[in-house]
């Protein structure tokens, strides 16, 4: 391209030059017929008045123009025949008017010789006439040259220049058909390729490529797709495995939990035979033993009904529907009011608190939540429980806040594990498992949940439903 | 990323660019091919009396070389010894045009004959010599004076006399003069019936040849310089302008051709006339063979009418305006440039 500009520019300069040059002598032509012009007219004044003005004139003239033809730079064999014409026609008028004017200034012959010399000037006259005429004539032809000559550059000069655009056009137009050829279609072709492998379409094959880089990024995107697309079998049969083993797993909970309930509850129950039937023949000790056994074997038999809770929440199908959580918190709260009549609880639950989510499952989620709420303010004296959302970034996240114990942050990391407690069971019972099924429930509503707390100033629990995962750590404190 | 696969893209661009040129090329060369070829022109007759002299070569030219033909014409040429007797010809209606000096023409505008000049084809300052005898006394134009000078009456020949004699001082009726038919002119001379001839080539280089040493010759550029032009009758060029202008679109084909080959027309024209190639080649140089009518026409027939009225070639009255005796239509829609005629 840059090779055909530059040919095309000196093109167009060069043509220039000539056009220059023909307009240089189109005027070189007008100004020696303005002075032809002015010759003739001073040669009809010297015949008419025969003063020296007159003919000073016609020399300084004359002079002029000799010179003008010394200067000369008509080119092209027309206009050099035209010259050659007009100095030989010069070299002849100018002797012709040296005759006629020796012949004016010259005595005035006898009348013997008076009619000769009158034809001999006025054959002078005419020859003069006659010459200068032609003079014009000829310097008029030498315009009509250079001025064509001047138009022929001009229009050369246009050829060029459309003829260079059309070149350019056509380059441009080759180099277009050879981008769309050799780039376009084909990275269009890799978009699609790309398109349908992003829409899952593993299988979609990238093609050969041609020789040049984009064919070598579509065999690389290829055979990065093959690669993936091996690694996906991989992690496919590895899920399987799993998804099988998981399936066992959990059959085996299932199982063992509702098996191990049948010994839990003889134990409980015949330990219980035991204490009312033969309890006045034990001593202190042994009702101890059996209380003892008892006590165990009711918390086994929680940690098995948790056990049986998170399986459910793992298993059970997900049916969204809206769901206000503001009202669910009310109801949870007034049961917990009733079991415990003794304890006084300031609750603060927020209005319009609807969410999409399966009832029973987020029912769960926030039993465990304000459970954990009540039992870990229950040694606070003016204990407050709040439920609410607040908007950050541009998302809701709803939040159960307390302010009881709360909990050394370091350990966060830990809240969500099952069987994992931050308090010792004789300050707080439990199970460890609570906080385990409220992560599972807000996992499978594509949701996450986070806490925040500080020990002795209680914690809020956030979390969200249907966003993407937050980042866990908010400053702040709700309830506090 | 290798230079190889880079310049693949370059070198497809290079070829693409080189086919549309040669494409470009290729079209042009069509287009002007298109243009170039004329349609067939519709064939006319014209017939012209034709001198066989030099001084007509662009019409022999054309001739020879199918000009004519080419423009459509199918032109019959009758030949003659001189332009007065081509002109005599036309008035008898047996050519449409005819090729002459501009002195007889002149002279038949002043004895009102409906003629007019379609075209110059040449002008030449020295083609009338003066040829005359050493043994009669005549070394200087001095002598000539009182002389007796054979001369075709009524041509050019005898105008350029009296041109002479005025541009040497000289009464033009001091010299006796003798009215000779071109053909006897050299004879006349050698026999000695007149001291000198007033001719045109190559009439007057017979005339030296046949004196050898005895001969001397007086040229006089300065005051006369002689054309020769096509004459037709007025209505004639008016009624057929179609065939004029192929004419001279012709005859402007002879002259280009003889600017580009000099010596082949040269050749084609003394082949044509029979005459000695050497012979020619002297005067040849001073013919200058221009199509044109030009403004000092006007001045040279104006001259020559006073000449004619002077010479009792006709009666003496106003100099007559020859310029409706021009026929500029044909030749300003072929060449406007060649009518410097003002208007």
């Amino acid at each position: 391209m840059l090779a055909a500009v530059g040919v095309i520019a000196s093109a167009v300069w060069s043509t220039y030059a000539e056009v220059e040059d023909a307009r240089r002598q189109r005027r070189d032509a007008s100004d020696l017929a303005r002075r032809l012009t002015s010759l003739k007219l001073v040669t009809f004044e010297y015949a008419l008045i025969r003063q020296e003005r007159a003919l000073a004139q016609y020399r300084e003239i004359s002079n002029r123009i000799d010179g003008m033809f010394a200067a000369s730079r008509f080119q092209g064999p027309a206009q050099q025949e035209i010259v050659a014409r007009l100095r030989s026609g010069r070299t002849l008028a100018n002797q012709i008017f040296d005759e006629l004017a020796a012949a004016f200034q010259g005595e005035t012959p006898n009348r013997a010789d008076l009619e000769p010399s009158r034809n001999f000037e006025a054959q002078l006259l005419s020859r003069l006439s006659i010459l200068q005429q032609d003079n014009l004539s000829d310097v008029f032809r030498l315009t009509d040259l250079t001025t064509e000559q001047s138009n022929a550059a001009q229009q050369r000069l246009l050829v060029v220049i459309l003829s260079g655009l059309a070149l350019i056009a056509l380059i441009t137009l080759g180099v277009s058909w050879l981008i769309h050829r050799d780039v376009l279609v084909p990275v269009a072709r890799l978009q699609q390729a790309a398109q349908q492998v992003a829409a899952g379409n593993w299988t979609t094959e990238f093609g050969a490529g041609g020789s040049d880089e984009i064919g070598q990024l579509t065999r690389d995107l290829g055979r990065m797709t093959q690669a993936l697309r091996d690694a996906l079998a991989r992690v496919e049969r590895s899920n399987q495995e799993l998804a099988a083993l998981n399936r066992e797993l959990e059959a085996f909970s299932y199982s063992v939990s509702h098996d191990l309930r049948a010994p839990l509850r003889s134990m409980d129950g015949f330990s219980l035979a035991l204490l009312e039937d033969y309890g006045v023949r034990l001593d202190d000790e042994g009702k101890d033993f059996l209380r003892r056994i008892r006590a165990a074997s009711q918390r086994m038999g929680h940690l098995i009904d948790d056990m049986l809770s998170l399986s459910q929440v793992t298993r059970s199908e997900l049916r969204p529907e809206p769901v206000d959580l503001g009202e669910m918190a009310r109801g949870i709260a007034e049961a917990l009011g009733q079991r415990n009549e003794g304890r006084k609880v300031h609750w603060q639950i927020d209005d319009r608190l609807t969410v999409r989510a399966d009832q029973a499952l987020i029912h769960i989620a926030m039993q465990n939540l304000l459970d954990n709420a009540w039992k870990f303010t229950s040694r606070t004296p003016e204990a407050t429980i709040r439920v609410g959302m607040r908007e950050q970034d541009g998302r809701q996240a709803y939040f159960v806040a307390d302010n009881g114990a709360g909990f050394d942050m370091a350990y966060a990391d830990k809240l969500f594990d099952a069987f994992q407690r931050l308090h010792h069971a004789g300050d707080f019972p439990g199970t460890g498992i609570g906080l385990a099924i409220v992560q599972r429930v807000l996992q499978r509503h594509d949701g996450a949940v986070w806490a925040e707390a500080a020990q002795g100033k209680g914690a809020t629990f956030f979390f969200t439903i249907g966003q993407p995962e937050h980042e866990h750590r908010r400053p702040g404190h709700p309830a506090g | 990323m290798s230079g190889h696969r880079i310049s693949t893209p370059a070198k497809r661009v290079l070829v693409a660019s080189g086919l549309a040129i040669v494409a470009a090329i290729a079209i042009g060369y069509l287009v002007k091919g298109y243009q170039s070829a004329a349609p067939p022109a519709a064939l006319e007759k014209l017939s012209i009396a034709l001198p066989t002299l030099p001084h007509a070569a662009l019409v022999h030219i054309a001739a020879a070389n199918g000009y004519f033909a080419q423009q459509g014409l199918e032109l019959t040429v009758v030949p003659v010894t001189h332009g007065k007797a081509a002109i005599e010809m036309l008035l008898q209606g047996k050519a449409d045009l005819a090729t002459a000096a501009e002195v007889p023409f002149a002279l038949q505008v002043m004895a009102g004959q409906p003629l007019a000049v379609a075209a110059s084809v040449l002008s030449s300052p020295n083609d009338n010599v003066i040829v005359a005898r050493r043994d009669r006394g005549i070394s200087t134009p001095r002598d000539l004076s009182g002389k007796r000078i054979g001369i075709t009456s009524g041509t050019s020949g005898e105008y350029f006399l009296w041109a002479f004699f005025i541009r040497h001082k000289l009464p033009p009726e001091s010299a006796v003069l003798v009215d000779l038919p071109p053909g006897q002119i050299a004879q006349e001379l050698l026999k000695g019936g007149v001291d000198a001839v007033s001719t045109w080539q190559p009439v007057a280089l017979a005339a030296q040849s046949a004196l050898g040493t005895n001969a001397v010759s007086f040229t006089e550029s300065n005051a006369y310089t002689e054309l020769h032009v096509v004459i037709g009758r007025s209505e004639f060029l008016k009624a057929h302008p179609g065939a004029i202008k192929k004419l001279l679109r012709a005859l402007l084909k002879a002259e280009e051709f003889n600017r580009s080959e000099p010596e082949q027309a040269l050749n084609l024209v003394a082949g044509r006339l029979k005459i000695d190639v050497q012979m020619m080649r002297p005067f040849w140089r001073d013919f200058e063979f221009t199509v044109d009518l030009r403004q000092s026409h006007l001045i040279t027939l104006e001259e020559e009418a006073h000449w004619a009225m002077a010479r009792g070639h006709v009666a003496k009255g106003p100099v007559p305006n020859f310029l409706p005796h021009l026929h500029l239509d044909a030749l300003l829609a072929v060449r406007p440039e060649r009518v410097t005629v003002a208007r």
